[in-house]
């Protein structure tokens, strides 16, 4: 069981390690370099807290205490994440290799019982802090066993799609998220409720909500995106790592639909000239993320700072291609690019030169 | 937190296929809205592969621009009717107040949103029977004008001569013929219920510009119908699991299939009960094998 008096959640018993390692690391070189010099009996002191200290976050929380463990969990994050898409692919092959052999009452109950008995593994797994690399590759197997159930419980009955099957979805990763402590699957769960908004505003109007017909309207992702970036603003005891990721997620949805509307107007809610719109739609996709730069600059969000970065880079380019890119020597364009981009370096130094000072 | 995550992701497993399987139960029951005896050539079937066990039949239904461009094709290239024009766009809350000659039609156009609909489809009849006899000959004068041409000779005109004569036994004969926001009311425009199927689908508005043939124009064209298959359930499988594969055709070279109407290569060897219910949901409640 976590122990809260060391630290609550295994995000911040990382962090903890983290610094412990950072910690002895610094104390090293200021040894070495005569700067300060423990008493031999607070060293072993020291030593023996940090030991006791380590040993109990990586026993509770099965944190990572070095470099070399840190590097094996990336590549068990991404051995699970490919294991969970075979799974996921080998419980979609098996169900449709013997379902022409089920009768229909067995098939639905098949359907309806994978999702929860993965659910289930999930949290027996979740049990043990060192199975946390199965949990995650359960929960992704079990938001992919609620696809399968919906979408063949829909073909066997010849249900007409509704976007309710996708809140269902978005939904059901946002609480397995929550009660495993599922980043990825949080992120998941964002864009698909992002998707189910988006697809309940095209329905309302009376149109047809299916991609990629949901893509001919935008703002309708706009709307989910803020929720996302005010969602993140929320509180999160114990999961202090989900701010970021909703944040992320928010400002890439945002992102993502300012950049569309930038360039087709006619993709647009507003009742509006398609070029005003693109125009309307070009000013923000420089000032959302500068905001967003500032804001991670100003905050430490290091996420928002990567993603309004990248989103700012799109739009300089894009208008850079829109103006310069049919007349202008080609030599001549990527210069331009790279003088923009040193252009952006120097103020940012300017910035960071400031930040030092303050 | 943990535990109260853990039960609502539970909870949505099971309301949602509640909501599902009530849905069910309310499309079938009491008496079905239709129920119409369809063949192989309506609902073809897509038999998986080692890997699927389960039997779909793919819903086939003529369709006023099967695979051809609504803009570059006229109503005469098809078999079914273009039935969906401005009027009817309109009752189906399409906004068509900009005229299609207008100038600033092609910006209003560009991207609209398609609507879902309810969309009458009828088996057969007269008028199908109609437009098959002209289908026949148009296609009988094209295939002329090839061999005249030299381009079409040997086995590949026979095969295409006789695609034409059995075309009445391997045309589809469901034909969408109407579409609407208010399903009863088309049923009571169409009170055949063993002959009329009316199912959900999708419009989508097409503007046909002046260059264009039969411009400028507005056109809906029937996105697509739900479902795109129906399962058959078990029970059924037997008649159907008899069958060995379908006979395949002998085109000759370079012949390729027509597109313009929906058509099976060979003579239907199965037809098929199906009911819809009260939501408009078909099921498969007979299979009976044809000799």
């Amino acid at each position: 069981m976590p122990d809260p008096q060391v630290a609550p959640t295994r995000a911040t018993a990382q962090r903890r390690a983290d610094r412990i390692r950072q910690f002895q690391a610094e104390l090293a070189a200021l040894e070495s370099d005569g700067a300060l010099a423990l008493a031999a009996d607070q060293r072993s002191r020291l030593d023996a807290y940090h030991a006791a200290l380590l040993e109990r976050l990586a026993s509770t929380f099965d944190v990572d205490v070095s470099d070399t463990q840190k590097q094996f969990s990336r590549g068990m994050q991404a051995i699970a994440i490919i294991g969970a898409i075979a799974l996921a692919a080998s419980v979609f092959l098996f169900f449709f290799h013997f379902w022409g052999r089920m009768g229909t009452a067995l098939q639905v109950a098949v359907l309806i019982a994978a999702p929860l008995v993965a659910t289930g593994l999930t949290e027996l797994a979740s049990r043990r802090q060192r199975l946390r690399f199965l949990t995650g590759l359960v929960a992704l197997v079990a938001v992919a066993c609620l696809i399968l159930n919906l979408e063949v419980v829909g073909e066997i009955f010849a249900l007409t799609p509704t976007p309710e099957a996708v809140l269902a979805y978005a939904v059901f990763a946002l609480a397995l998220a929550y009660a495993y402590g599922q980043r990825l699957l949080l992120a998941a769960g964002a864009v698909v409720l992002s998707v189910y908004v988006a697809a309940s505003i095209v329905r309302l109007a009376g149109g047809w909500w299916m991609p990629p017909d949901l893509f001919l309207r935008w703002e309708g992702f706009v709307l989910p995106g803020v929720a996302l970036l005010v969602w993140s603003s929320v509180p999160h005891r114990l999961r202090d790592d989900f701010p970021g990721v909703l944040r992320g997620t928010g400002l890439a949805v945002i992102g993502v639909a300012i950049v569309v509307l930038s360039r087709e107007g006619q993709r647009s809610w507003l009742p509006a000239d398609e070029r005003t719109i693109e125009a309307v739609y070009q000013i923000l996709s420089f000032i959302v993320p500068a905001a967003a730069i500032g804001l991670g600059m100003r905050r430490g969000w290091t996420g928002a700072l990567a993603i309004g970065s990248l989103l700012f880079t799109i739009a300089l380019v894009t208008k850079y291609v829109d103006w310069w890119w049919d007349w202008m020597p080609k030599y001549l364009f990527f210069l331009a690019v790279g003088a923009t981009a040193l252009g952006l370096l120097w103020v940012f130094g300017r910035v960071r030169a400031r930040l030092r000072i303050s | 937190m943990s535990r109260r995550a853990f039960l609502v992701a539970l909870a949505v497993v099971l309301v949602v296929n509640a909501g599902a399987l009530v849905s069910v139960a309310r499309n079938r029951a009491g008496e079905p809205d239709a129920t119409l005896v369809l063949e192989e050539r309506e609902l073809e079937l897509q038999r998986g592969d080692g890997d699927n066990s389960g039997l779909l039949l793919r819903l086939r239904y003529q369709h006023a621009s099967f695979d051809l461009d609504p803009r570059t094709s006229v109503p005469e290239d098809t078999l079914a009717p273009r039935f969906i024009d401005q009027a009817k766009l309109e009752a189906l809350g399409f906004d068509c107040s900009v005229a299609a000659g207008n100038a600033e039609a092609t910006a209003k156009y560009r991207a609209v949103l398609p609507r879902p609909a309810f969309i009458v489809m009828v088996l057969g009849g007269p008028e199908w029977e109609r437009r098959v006899s002209a289908w026949q000959e148009r296609r009988r004068r094209h295939t002329d004008d090839l061999v005249a041409r030299g381009e079409l000779k040997g086995d590949a005109e026979t095969h295409a001569r006789t695609e034409i004569a059995e075309a009445p036994r391997r045309l589809s004969r469901l034909m969408p013929v109407d579409a609407g926001r208010d399903a009863a009311a088309l049923r009571a425009m169409y009170p055949d219920r063993s002959r009329s199927l009316i199912l959900r689908g999708v419009v989508r508005l097409h503007l046909i510009d002046a260059s264009a043939r039969g411009g400028p124009s507005l056109h809906g064209d029937l996105d697509r119908v739900f479902p795109v298959v129906v399962n058959v359930p078990r029970a059924l499988h037997a008649p159907l699991d008899a069958l060995g594969p379908p006979p395949r055709p002998a085109r000759g070279a370079g012949v390729t299939r027509d597109r313009s109407a929906a058509m099976l290569d060979h003579a239907p060897r199965y037809e098929v009960r199906v009911s819809a219910g009260r939501t408009f949901q078909p099921w498969v409640t007979e299979v009976r094998l044809l000799r």
